[in-house]
């Protein structure tokens, strides 16, 4: 079934055509041999407010239709050299002037000049002499038919671009591109169309779009359908058809634009086979930091245990200064052991944890943690400023790790200083709320800035100031899945800061 | 004291067995400690079957200490038998575990634990927990 395509839009949906011009002036070429009938002509015709162009023979008539387009020719009959019905013929025999309309002015009524005249296409005759209102209402019809016209052929203009646009751009589109009526008959598919299907166009226009996608319905909604899709070859692809009604002058059509999603789909199935591994590797993992927790920490418990058991109820009997000194270190080597492996698992927990979040107020949790170290060292000076009402976004279980082990370690870094000053505050750094926590205490040489965070990495000996190495490689991940930044400034004795940023704040849980 | 009714401790690592007893003498408990070595163990002993057939189940435990990693029947497995029963419904259980895991915790109280107590690396913290422990669900609590 051939058919033409239809025009797709309305001319309403059009821009509107030129206004100047369409009522721009038009011009009428007067030809006539007496100088005298040109300007009568001329000033019956000037009122109208066209172009006048003036002739004076057949030739410079032809001469001027060369140059310009007219509303109307007005050609005397009786002229030297060349009277007006041959300059008329020559005139009709040029395509641009084919149509133009002539209208003749002669001096008497003659027959057989009438069949003549009205045989090479005149429209119309005129008397002389020529009354100038008849004249002017005359061609005064012929202006508005030209004006007409050319507004006819500029409307036709634009609307031949604006498809020629709409064509371009179905043909350029990424996804098959079918235009149906609502019954699935299609009636337009670009290029794209072919290529994915593998017919040829003039094998589906005409033809229900079932035939590619058997399940297709024009009246789902406007979310992109999953439907399967048929290629000519009878094979079968996932595809994703998104339709959109199209009410056009011709009744309601729908444009279904059809993506093949074959490869989507086999991305789909790789992430989840990834995620399936990643779900085992993971359950693998909590597997083993199961035993980690619970194995390990069984063999330390009896070293510890015994070794305080020993020293409790042998001291002094048999135990010497020397074995319970002994003893004593295996009691604390082990309980080091214990504490490393309480931070592994918190390492390894923090990474896995499932985030909650909701404000938390962070002042609150600062001053808590603090408290707790005043009652744990409390011959300890320190001088602690912490700003009021800070809250973030964010795991308020999590945000108080981070609160613990960085004001811990400022805590800790100022044991040795004599006024010791902790502050926790927040700033405006590049924009973004940033807060830190900073002290006077013995500081770090910022060459190794980036190793702080880490795990294991210690900058300070064992016997200085202990620890495990794995506290701020905890903040970091935990600032990390916050999806926020975290850096130090320090030089050694002179203290430490660590900012930290929580993009979190502007998150809800739900679209975590 | 009136004559008490013995502890039931279940743990398969003898160490932790000899600790935990060192903790329970350092509370001064008097009380006979039974232990089992699994967790089958401890269901034949409280019921009176298997190896601990002809036992008199009228004496049940007054308090139970149980390990959640146990062979054979795991801690939360004991648990749900001895919650099931009426002879041992009411009996307090105690889990003394390694493990500080949130799912641990959350399903000993689930199937019905009385307290959920680390096994701390640290004896002297371990000692204090079972000195409190102790005073609690043998002197104060009353079934």
């Amino acid at each position: 079934m051939n058919r033409p395509p239809p025009i797709l839009l309305n001319a309403n949906d059009l821009p509107a055509v030129n206004d100047i011009a369409a009522t721009g002036k038009v011009k009428i070429l007067l030809v006539d041999d007496n100088e005298d009938n040109l300007v009568s002509l001329e000033a019956a015709l000037e009122v109208l407010g066209e172009d006048l162009i003036l002739a004076r023979s057949g030739r410079q008539a032809l001469r001027e239709l060369l140059e310009h387009d007219f509303a109307a020719i007005l050609l005397d009959v009786k002229m030297p050299e060349m009277d007006g019905f041959e300059a008329a013929e020559l005139i009709r025999a040029r395509k641009r002037s084919q149509h133009t309309p002539i209208l003749f002015l002669t001096g008497y009524r003659n027959e057989e000049h009438l069949f003549r005249g009205y045989d090479l296409g005149a429209v119309d005759f005129l008397f002389k002499p020529i009354v100038p209102e008849v004249l002017r209402s005359k061609v005064a019809v012929f202006v508005a038919l030209s004006r007409s016209a050319q507004r006819q052929r500029m409307q036709a203009e634009v609307l031949a671009k604006a498809e020629q646009r709409f064509r371009s751009l179905l043909n350029a589109a990424p996804d098959a591109m079918l235009i149906t009526k609502e019954d699935g008959e299609i009636v337009l598919a670009n290029s794209r169309t072919d290529g994915l299907f593998g017919y040829s166009r003039s094998d589906i226009l005409g033809h229900t779009i079932r035939k590619l996608i058997p399940d297709w319905n024009p009246t789902t909604g406007s979310d992109p359908c999953a439907w399967i899709a048929v290629r000519s070859d009878g094979t079968r692809f996932p595809s994703e058809v998104s339709s959109s009604p199209l009410l056009t002058d011709e009744g309601l059509l729908v444009t279904s634009a059809v993506r093949d999603i074959s490869e989507r789909k086999l991305y789909e199935q790789r992430i989840e086979e990834r995620n399936q591994q990643l779900a085992a590797l993971n359950q693998e993992l909590e597997a083993f930091s199961y035993s980690v927790s619970h194995d390990l920490r069984a063999p330390l418990r009896s070293i510890e245990g015994f070794s305080r058991i020993l020293l409790r109820d042998y001291t002094g009997q048999q135990l010497d200064k020397t074995a319970g000194d002994y003893l004593e270190r295996m009691r604390a080597a082990a309980g080091r052991m214990g504490k490393l492996i309480e931070d592994l698992l918190e390492l390894s927990r923090v990474s896995r944890a499932e985030l909650s979040f909701e404000p938390v107020d962070l002042s609150r949790l600062a001053e808590s943690a603090i408290e707790d170290f005043r009652s744990r060292d409390p011959e300890r000076q320190v001088e602690v400023s912490i700003e009021p009402e800070m809250s973030a976004c964010g795991d308020s279980r999590l945000l108080s790790v981070v609160l613990c082990n960085l004001l811990g370690n400022a805590w800790k870094f100022t044991g040795k200083t004599a006024t010791a000053r902790i502050e926790f505050k927040r700033e405006k750094i590049d924009g973004v709320d940033t807060f830190s926590v900073g002290d006077n205490g013995a500081g770090f040489n910022p060459g190794f800035s980036d190793k702080l965070f880490a795990p294991f990495q210690r900058l300070h000996r064992v016997s200085e100031f202990e620890g495990t190495g794995v506290g701020l490689a905890i903040v970091q991940r935990i600032i990390y899945r916050h999806d926020g930044r975290i850096w130090a400034d320090g030089r050694v004795g002179e203290g430490a800061t660590f900012y930290f940023t929580l993009a979190g704040d502007t998150r809800t849980n739900d679209e975590i | 004291m009136t004559k008490s009714r013995p502890i039931l401790l279940v743990d398969d690592n003898a160490d932790d067995e000899l600790l935990t007893l060192d903790a329970l003498r350092a509370s001064r408990v008097s009380h006979q400690v039974i232990v089992a070595r699994d967790g089958q163990e401890a269901i034949e002993w409280l019921f009176g079957h298997g190896a601990h057939a002809g036992r008199d189940t009228e004496v049940m435990p007054q308090l139970i200490l149980l390990d959640l990693k146990l062979p054979k029947m795991n801690g939360l497995e004991v648990l749900s038998n001895v919650r099931r029963d009426d002879r041992t419904r009411n009996v307090p259980t105690v889990i003394l575990s390694s493990s500080t895991r949130r799912e641990d915790i959350d399903s000993s109280y689930t199937r019905g634990a009385n307290s959920y107590v680390q096994k701390a690396v640290n004896f002297e913290e371990y000692s204090e927990a079972m000195q409190c422990l102790c005073r609690y669900w043998l002197d104060h609590n009353q079934v």
